[in-house]
């Protein structure tokens, strides 16, 4: 299967053993879309570093640039004002909910549900319009800077994120219409790509993947960054282990992000929104890692300075691409036309896994 | 009676049902896509269109050739070289360069640029389509091409 094949979200390769309609084995190929990031940065200044993480995993930009600059920050022991970190929640919550509904619509139409892929590209619409507003792009949006936030929030904005969230509910129903009960919907995925929770664990499996397969571990509640434990939400669990319960665990995901993001735009203190930051960035010789929960699952930088305004390593730890590494289990056994349905229920991002 | 319900759920087939009467309304609710390009989407403020120079109201360039931009570019999509002007003591640039096939539209440039107003913005134009590679290759005086003019020029027409 692959590389050029419409279910695979970008240029994977899949080597399939088949017996009959079985899967025997399946070896994931990656690298197709390799344009050596990481190397790249080591000759660019920090501050140029941001925009190109949002290259990585083009549907959440935002949450790339929040893994790099949290590093960063940590690296320099910066203390960003409170009213950046909360502008930050709201925009990398703002970005789940684009990604889980881009991931929706995908995800579904590898199933064969089309109009649900309409449905929720049309729902996302309204959060990649408001991340345009705030600054300028929509995929690659390069929301954030080193410090804190290149924009503040004004009324017209939050009066729109406000109606945009009014409105998600009654859209979410509707795909859950669609989907939920839906008897082919449940038979193509009640039951298939089992993991569970200790080989989740094994496989090193973040992310909604694991939550569905009943460990809770969301790092934005267990290791709190960027001011998320001043917010009150529930870490979706479930314990199924199959596809089905990870599309039940995303979308419960959007209704907390939705709850994470009417907080904050409630609480939202007034005060500066960037630290102060020399125009030149040194940072001081060290090296630290640091991880978020995004959309897709654990996200991490691990980024060693020498002193100077350009890194002398990153190195990133990518959801998607140790999310992949579970497929072969996930597919033992199952029927061939449930790959595309299981690699669905992963969420991968070639950007991310192949750098 | 919770087994008798479901099937007959199952039996009058409510969930297909249900999911149709979404699709229905849908078919015949409002419709949200327009027909580019006879209606076109207003952009936002801070819309990243194509580069451009900006002049000031006295239709004198901004540009103190400064070099700022270059310095912040991450992928290295100028090159510009200035003279000072005798008369008024000023830089000007003689040579501005910039390579909209490099651009990564990151807006790094027009943070870094010191003059105010920022003599290089993000303008509102998106159509950058052209047959001509060496069009996206920018000299300083397309950099002050807009609308129609930069159409001509991405099309392969005169250069200014
Ligand atoms: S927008 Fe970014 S990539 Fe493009 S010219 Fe400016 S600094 Fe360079
Ligand atoms: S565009 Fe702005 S930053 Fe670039 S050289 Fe001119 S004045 Fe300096």
């Amino acid at each position: 299967m692959g590389p050029q094949h419409p279910s695979t979200h970008g240029v994977l390769r899949l080597k399939v053993s088949v017996d009959n309609e079985l899967v025997l084995k399946i070896e994931p190929v990656v690298g197709y879309l390799h344009r050596g990031m990481e190397k790249l940065w080591e000759s660019l200044t920090y501050a140029q570093v941001v925009p190109m993480t949002d290259r990585l995993d083009y549907i959440a930009a935002v949450s790339n640039n929040l893994a790099f600059v949290l590093a960063v920050e940590k690296l320099m022991g910066l203390e960003i004002p409170k009213r950046a970190q909360y502008i930050r929640v709201i925009l990398a919550e703002i970005q789940r909910l684009a990604s889980h509904l881009a991931w929706l619509g995908f995800m579904a139409n590898d199933i064969g549900a089309i109009s649900v892929l309409l449905f929720g590209f049309e729902d996302r619409e309204d959060f990649l319009d408001i991340l345009e507003i705030y600054a300028g792009g929509r995929l690659t949006v390069h929301g954030l800077r080193i410090g804190g936030v290149p924009y503040d929030l004004d009324e017209a904005l939050i009066a729109l994120i406000r109606k945009s969230l009014d409105d998600l509910p009654k859209k979410i129903k509707d795909i859950e219409t669609l989907l939920t009960k839906n008897r082919i919907w449940r038979h193509r995925t009640e039951g298939i790509g089992l993991i569970s929770a200790a080989e989740a664990i094994e496989y090193g499996l973040t992310g909604p993947a694991l939550r569905a397969s009943g460990v809770a571990w969301d790092i934005r509640k267990d290791i709190p960054y960027s001011s998320y434990q001043d917010f009150d939400f529930e870490v979706p669990v479930l314990r199924g282990g199959d596809v089905y319960d990870r599309y039940l665990v995303r979308l419960e995901e959007i209704r907390q992000s939705t709850r994470i993001i009417r907080q904050a735009l409630d609480k939202l203190p007034a005060g500066e929104i960037m630290a102060k930051v020399p125009r030149v960035l040194k940072i001081p010789a060290g090296e630290v890692f640091h991880s978020i929960e995004a959309p897709k699952g654990e996200l991490g930088f691990y980024v060693r300075s020498n002193g100077t305004d350009k890194p002398e390593r990153v190195k990133m730890k990518s959801p998607s691409f140790i999310n992949l590494q579970s497929l072969p289990l996930m597919c033992r056994g199952n029927l061939f036309s449930d790959i595309v349905g299981i690699l669905g229920s992963l969420d991968i991002v070639l950007g991310e896994i192949d750098k | 009676m919770n087994k008798v319900s479901r099937f007959l759920k199952t039996f009058f087939l409510v969930d297909i049902l249900r999911g149709l009467a979404v699709t229905m309304r849908f078919y015949f609710g409002r419709k949200i896509t327009i027909q580019y390009p006879e209606e076109v989407q207003p952009s936002p403020e801070r819309f990243k269109g194509i580069l451009r120079l900006y002049k000031d109201e006295n239709g004198k360039p901004l540009c103190i050739a400064c070099k700022a931009c270059r310095r912040a570019c991450g992928t290295n999509c100028f090159d510009i070289e200035g003279v000072r002007d005798p008369g008024t003591r000023t830089m000007r640039p003689v040579k501005y360069d910039w390579k909209l096939d490099r651009c990564t539209f990151c807006g790094l440039c027009v943070e870094a640029c010191p003059t105010t107003p920022k003599s290089i913005r993000f303008s509102e134009e998106f159509r950058m389509a052209t047959a001509d590679k060496s069009r996206l290759h920018f000299h300083l005086e397309d950099m002050y091409l807009k609308g129609k003019d930069l159409q001509k020029f991405f099309q392969g027409g005169s250069k200014t």
